[in-house]
């Protein structure tokens, strides 16, 4: 169960088979939830493929905080996107 | 197609089908297709850019990457011309190719991407990984077309 005031937070990846989720304090940064994420599906940041966050339409900025992206929600969804690099 | 491909597909293309549609897009299937043929209205976020035709086609799913190729419109047997094609990175109507490693023709060209960061990756549901790709390449330019 999430701490009072604590952030359900859900990571989804089109290339992952579950979601990843874990329960956040607002201030923690959409960085460090990145990390985490990306840690937890097991994708290594290999400098060849960059690895965002994107929410309501728009790419998180790594600085925004999982509070700031929730609002007065209890819960937030986060995708993970990818930017490949080209031949 | 084998009867595997088409089973994973079946279960992969409703997700697809919903993320085209929230991005008020669209993914075609029709009869008269080969099964592993698809092709992917892609609107850009700016709506004032016309949609773009991405023909898209497997052969083993989901371990092969598919064909990727941009038409003047569904069914369009021949490749488009430059404003069928997004003007973004990679993106080569000159020589008919999306040169990236979640395309055949990418790893095609680049033997080296077979293995590493770069190798194909049959995990999750790659059909909606390769679309999402595509959608968002093609934002990344504003929707503007190659020419």
């Amino acid at each position: 169960m999430p701490q009072p005031h604590e952030i359900k937070t859900t990571v989804t990846s089109a290339l992952a088979e579950h979601p990843y989720q874990h329960d956040y304090a607002p201030q923690v940064t959409a960085a460090s939830v990145l990390s985490d994420a990306l840690a937890a599906f097991g994708f290594a940041s290999d400098g060849t493929t960059r690895y965002y966050l994107f929410h309501d339409g728009h790419e998180v900025p790594p600085e925004a905080t999982v509070g700031e992206l929730a609002g007065h929600a209890r819960a937030l969804h986060l995708k993970l996107r990818t930017e490949t690099t080209n031949g | 197609m084998d009867l595997e491909s088409r089973l994973r597909l079946a279960g992969d293309v409703p997700a697809v089908e919903e993320f085209l549609s929230s991005t008020a897009g669209r993914l075609h299937h029709r009869d008269q297709d080969p099964d592993g043929l698809f092709w992917a209205e892609v609107q850009p976020n700016n709506g004032e850019r016309a949609a773009f035709t991405a023909r898209i086609e497997w052969t083993v799913y989901p371990d092969r990457p598919p064909s990727l190729v941009f038409v003047e419109s569904i069914g369009a047997s021949g490749v488009g011309a430059p404003s069928a094609w997004p003007g973004a990175n990679g993106y080569r109507y000159g020589s008919n190719d999306v040169c990236k490693p979640f395309t055949a023709e990418g790893q095609r060209l680049h033997p080296e991407w077979s293995s590493g960061p770069h190798s194909w990756r049959s995990t999750g549901n790659p059909f909606l990984y390769v679309v999402e790709n595509v959608q968002d390449d093609i934002d990344r330019v504003d929707g503007r077309r190659a020419g």
